[in-house]
């Protein structure tokens, strides 16, 4: 295809707002854009998800708080898709209310829309995204990392979350914080310990020790993060390290850096 | 008083003369002389209070200048008493005599402002207390005030622009139901009450509003029995509630849910429930939202120990919070 080719060519949009009248907004403000066709309009994150990874819109506009996969959790998601698949979607996020999140989005660049939303900003926003489409859209590695970046930002402001999303061979499903049991990191991944089984979500264990409620989780060890409540035993073994037993049954051992907090409970 | 009694004593002690008219007029001389120098430690009183920091310091200060004060107010009547009165001590002795009375008057004096300045300070201290705890209540009634959500606020507006191409009268019904709940919210008195009747009026246009944003996805249902709806409740108070019924309730289903606002009393207590059928609460009992907080201090500042809110999950699944005041009727 010719450059001038690509630049006519249709840009393909995702919708996920799980209020149909705002749904309808966006189609209303769209229908002025005949180059932008809505190939899909999802109630929920989850949708959201299967849409995007399916139809591999070129935009995908997001609102934040969706029942299900919220929105930063399906930019989670499609951030740490298989970068052979391509390119994640340009996101553009849609809030209601929410200062911390507007910041992140400032700060990294990212396109997004307040509601109401208003006309004249959705039109110079559309001029953005067809300038950065038409120089060939983001390349697969930046735009993955980008939104990597945005929604380790984004998470930081949203507090303790209940649970944490797994990906599992079926499609992902939820982990309550509040049944894990230990936390252990396995490569670029997070092994979580939780109802007797293990579920593998990609994080670093920086990322999910600042996740966690320091009250409920303590970090024993560089690789080992384990539930205060769910402590059976806690061994000492000499040299500030302890063996820490669990009521699954799982026994982890702590290292000396971080012995301290073991060392409070014990008294 | 002292002053003369101090020098008759000296005269009579020397075996001289004591002139008492001429006595009492010299003290009364070197009265008026002190008074020029008054405000002088009036000022120093001010402007370096002894009880505050650097205390030495201040002392010094305040020492030096009634050192100072004396030996101006003696260059000054010393010379000037022969002008008025006969001479009744030599010179020397009215300059030692004299100095060590003017300290003394001087310092007595001192000794006075400071703790008349001590004491109105304190005073000022009390009153900015008093002022301040009113303004705090004030402040804190102003928190408590019923506030629109602005999640809702914007939701709202933005499913209004969209109703505007497509449903003109609808779109003029969303904007008019929303103007009224801020017109509400903005009046709301935390101490205000008002029979549950007119608080389920007000609950209905933000129902209203919902019912449309959630077009079929929510059903509402009241269970309210009559003398339930002539009890008082504090206003505006069930809509935070069936706020959070939608927000963390409704708004993370995937399928059409349910809520129920039952009222009824038990004994002299009114009961009053929001239900919802959703994921239920993150941790049972906790009920640490903002909105169940600012609830609970007003009901806690309105009835004290007679009311209390508990969040509780449902058996079959869902939310449950339960309020429960003191039951008093309306006037009929």
């Amino acid at each position: 295809m010719t450059q001038a080719d690509a630049k006519r060519s249709p840009i393909r949009v995702v919708i996920a707002d799980d209020e149909p009248l705002a749904r309808e907004r966006l189609r209303q403000l769209l229908a002025s854009h005949p180059r932008f066709e809505i190939v899909a309009e999802c109630a929920d994150g989850d949708e959201a998800l299967a849409a995007a990874l399916t139809e591999k819109p070129e935009v995908l506009f997001l609102d934040i708080s969706m029942p299900g996969l919220d929105g930063i959790e399906v930019a989670a998601e499609l951030a740490e898709g298989d970068e052979r698949a391509g390119a994640p979607p340009a996101v553009v996020f849609v809030t209601a209310h929410d200062h911390f999140a507007v910041r992140a989005f400032e700060v990294n660049a990212t396109d997004y829309l307040v509601k109401p939303v208003d006309r004249e900003r959705f039109d110079r926003m559309i001029v953005r995204l067809e300038r950065r489409l038409g120089d060939g859209g983001d390349d697969a590695v930046d735009g993955a990392s980008m939104l990597r970046r945005l929604v380790a930002e984004l998470r930081v402001g949203s507090g303790y979350p209940p649970r944490f999303v797994v990906r599992g061979p079926k499609g992902h499903y939820f982990v309550r914080t509040e049944e894990i049991e230990a936390a252990r990191a396995d490569g670029n991944y997070v092994a979580l310990l939780a109802a007797g089984r293990t579920h593998l979500v990609r994080e670093t264990m920086k990322s999910f020790e600042s996740r966690v409620d320091p009250a409920r989780f303590v970090r024993i060890h560089r690789s080992t993060i384990v539930s205060i409540d769910r402590i059976t035993h806690i061994e000492p073994l000499g040299h500030a390290e302890y063996r820490v037993t669990m009521q699954g049954g799982a026994r982890f051992e702590s290292s000396r850096p971080y012995c301290h907090v073991l060392q409070a409970l014990v008294r | 008083m002292l002053v003369v009694a101090d020098r008759a004593i000296f005269l009579g002690y020397r075996d001289r003369p004591v002139a008492w008219g001429t006595l009492i007029g010299q003290t009364l001389f070197v009265w008026y002389a002190c008074a020029l120098f008054i405000p002088v430690l009036y000022w120093a009183t001010r402007r370096f209070p002894v009880d505050q920091e650097p205390v030495a310091v201040n002392l010094s200060i305040h020492v030096a200048l009634i050192l100072a004060v004396s030996a101006a107010t003696l260059a000054i009547t010393v010379p000037l008493t022969p002008l008025f009165f006969e001479r009744q001590t030599t010179l020397a002795e009215s300059f030692a005599g004299g100095f060590f009375r003017e300290v003394l008057a001087f310092g007595a004096v001192a000794a006075l402002l400071q703790a008349i300045d001590f004491f109105r300070r304190y005073q000022e201290r009390q009153t900015r207390a008093a002022q301040l705890e009113a303004q705090l209540s004030d402040a804190q009634l102003h928190a408590l005030r019923a506030q629109l959500n602005p999640h809702f606020l914007f939701n709202t507006l933005n499913a209004a622009t969209a109703l505007i191409q497509r449903d003109p009268r609808g779109a003029d019904a969303m904007l008019t139901r929303l103007g009224e709940l801020l017109r509400l919210t903005l009046r709301a008195d935390p101490a205000h009450e008002t029979p549950l009747a007119e608080e389920l009026e007000l609950l209905e246009r933000y129902l209203a509003i919902m019912r449309v944003r959630f077009e079929g996805k929510v059903v509402v249902e009241t269970d309210v029995s009559p003398q339930a709806a002539r009890a008082m409740v504090p206003s505006f108070v069930l809509q935070p509630l069936v706020e959070n019924a939608f927000e963390h309730g409704m708004a993370r289903l995937q399928r059409p849910g349910r809520i129920r606002i039952v009222a009824r009393p038990e004994g002299d207590s009114l009961l009053l429930t929001v239900e919802d059928d959703g994921p239920g609460p993150v941790r049972p009992g906790d009920g640490t939202g903002v909105g169940l907080s600012n609830t609970r201090r007003r009901l806690a500042g309105l009835y004290g120990a007679a009311a209390s809110l508990t969040l509780g999950a449902l058996p079959a699944g869902g939310t449950s919070v339960s309020l429960r005041l003191p039951l008093r009727t309306a006037p009929a």
